[in-house]
């Protein structure tokens, strides 16, 4: 029975460490909450308290984030776990543990496309592995949508490939490929270049009429929303980031194109201009994938008879780049992550080769042995101790704690200084929990109004006892004000020559001033 | 410094980085800090890590839009040798 049963019993105890993995620590690691988490955090509660996001726009099919929007999907499935758990950073980044778990499981199943032989090891080592890939760690902890949209591709992507000897899996396949669309703005892109290569790879006009009828009903009406938004700049705002001067979009394209092939980018520095997409010290993938990946990956291209999946996984790939490389000047690891497919066989592919390669088991097993433990060694270095301590500031480190002091100050005027982070105010939000419908009334209809057009974004807004602005002298003179800033706001020779003393600080880590509280004398 | 110091031996700004790594870990892990971050043995993988994707790193030709071109000919050769070794294995 355990032996019939032995790979589910293996992938079982793969995904409960993967679980505790990503549950480990949720609540504090990364040690704050970044301004993308806690918009969609706070437009979940406000959805479940008022039916509306936080601009008082009921039930929208993309959400405006700030400047620019979002689609919905992520937001939406947010609220299950903000109803069970209540608004905190543990529910806020539990749908994307979820997701990961899920992407593992359909990536052990996608494996089975691309080996013809009975032995489960190296499919197991390779999930095991990819489990605790620094890349899917971070992805699976964090509050917003890539991942979720990353899982739903994943998932399209094995239902489309079990087409081939099932067509009728091609209706779940277009099913997803659907929802990603509705997950983040990479998978507009993807999600339709994907179907169109595949209808010629597959010559999907050969499968059943009434599944190819059905599937294109399918995705035309899921659709339909979409088509809706297609014409305001809420369904391509963040494309216009792309640059429309030709000569610098081929300088963009062409630098974009070289990071994102060198190998320095996956397995050594992350290139990415966002430090909160990267886990310092390290890279998406452990130094030492380099081997295996770079064995799958000339398996795959210089293969002489090419399977149709591997085809397709060329295909892919070259698709993937897409999205990343017409992503403006800088570099965004996150509008690559599709890449995670095809990477994740080509290490399958690699690990198959090195176990055929070792004879003998126990240099093999001493191999993965030392190689998991370093890894691991590494990840719990640089994830658990060296993320939540370097890069405090860039995940907002001491805004709880900012908060909590407004909340035993409640009759206080605050004046927040948002000059260096200009969308701030989600965060305390989200910290205070405020009553969203008491938000709706303080802020007005300037949010509401024009909804899916208005990309114009003012960043001084004001509710309850608080007001998030751009420091001015006037608001030094007014003796109930406290300003809230950090060791930029005011000089410190200064503060003795405006009559302020210093009521309260709050530290990063490294005892480096996050907030500081201001009054007059 | 020679050859072999510069592999195990960290100049002024990694000193810094290092201490600043250093003081992140919590006092019950000083022996293990201590290890991972100023041990010979580790600082020594690390600088051979990063000389060895250096080396590798293609993005250190991306600022010559021209080579741009030269890339999409070498790809452009890669498949044409590829289908010509495919061809002949045929044969």
């Amino acid at each position: 029975m355990i032996k019939k049963n032995l790979e589910l019993i293996i992938l079982g105890l793969i995904l409960i460490f993967a679980g505790l993995l990503y549950c480990f620590k949720l609540n504090n690691v990364p040690s704050g909450v970044y301004v993308d988490e806690a918009v969609a955090a706070y437009d979940s509660y406000s959805l479940v308290n008022t039916g509306a996001d936080h601009f008082g726009q009921k039930f929208p099919i993309a959400f405006r984030f700030f400047g620019a929007y979002t689609p919905g999907l992520f937001v939406y499935i947010n609220t299950l776990p903000l109803k069970i758990f209540g608004l905190n950073n543990f529910s806020i980044r539990f749908v994307s543990v979820i997701s990961s778990l899920v992407q593992l499981i359909f990536l052990y199943l996608i494996t089975k496309f691309f080996t013809k032989d009975k032995l489960k090891h190296s499919r197991l080592l390779t999930i095991f592995l990819i489990s605790f890939i620094p890349w899917v760690v971070f992805n699976s902890r964090l509050g917003y949508e890539v991942t979720l949209a990353q899982t739903l591709i994943t998932v399209a992507v094995y239902f489309l490939l079990s087409s081939i000897k099932n067509p009728k899996f091609l209706l779940i396949s277009s099913l997803f490929f659907s929802l990603s669309v509705y997950t983040a703005h990479t998978q507009k892109i993807l999600a339709p270049l994907i179907i169109i290569f595949s209808f010629f790879l597959l010559k999907i006009w050969r499968y059943p009429k009434k599944i190819v009828l059905f599937s294109f009903l399918i995705l035309l009406i899921t659709q339909i929303p979409n088509f809706y938004l297609v014409t305001t700049n809420s369904f391509w705002v963040k494309t216009s980031s792309i640059n429309k001067n030709y000569s610098s979009l081929l300088s963009d394209i062409n630098y974009q194109l070289f990071q994102t092939i060198s190998p320095k980018t996956w397995f050594n520095q992350s290139p990415d201009i966002d430090i909160q997409h990267q886990i310092p010290e390290i890279s998406l993938f452990y130094s030492w994938m380099f081997l295996p990946i770079l064995i799958g990956f000339i398996k795959v291209f210089f293969q002489k008879k090419k399977s149709i999946e591997i085809k397709f996984i060329i295909g892919f790939l070259l698709i993937s780049l897409v999205p990343g490389i017409l992503s403006g000047r800088f570099m965004s690891t996150q509008r690559l992550i599709s890449l995670l497919i095809p990477f994740s066989i080509f290490l399958f592919l690699g690990i198959d080769q090195i176990i055929k390669f070792i004879k003998n088991k126990l240099i093999l097993i001493l191999l993965f042995v030392s190689l998991i433990f370093y890894s691991l060694v590494m990840l719990w270095r640089s994830y658990f101790i060296l993320l939540p301590n370097l890069y405090a500031s860039n995940w907002n480190y001491g805004a709880d704690q900012a908060t909590q002091y407004i909340q035993s100050n409640p009759d206080k005027h605050f004046v927040i200084d948002n000059t260096r982070n200009p969308r701030q105010y989600i965060l305390f939000l989200y910290y205070l929990k405020y009553n969203p419908q008491k938000f709706h009334q303080e802020i007005g209809d300037y949010w509401s109004k024009d909804y899916y057009q208005n990309t114009k974004y003012i960043s001084n807004i004001s509710f309850s006892n608080l007001e998030f602005k751009p420091i001015s002298d006037d608001d030094f003179k007014n003796i109930n004000n406290i300003i809230i800033g950090d060791d930029l706001t005011i000089n410190n020779s200064d503060i003795d020559n405006k009559g302020l003393k210093i009521i309260n600080e709050i530290k990063f880590p490294n005892q480096k001033p996050a907030y500081i509280f201001y009054q007059k004398k | 410094m020679n050859f072999i110091d510069s592999f195990i031996k960290l100049n002024e700004m990694e000193t810094v980085h290092q201490i600043e790594r250093m003081h992140a870990y919590p006092s019950r892990f000083y022996r293990l800090a201590n290890i991972l971050e100023k041990r010979p043995e580790f600082i020594f993988v690390h600088k051979i890590e990063n000389s060895f994707f250096n080396f590798f790193d293609t993005s250190r030709f991306s600022y010559k839009p021209n080579n741009l071109l030269f890339l999409i000919f070498f790809i452009f050769l890669l498949l044409i040798f590829n289908k010509i070794f495919r061809d002949q294995k045929k044969s």
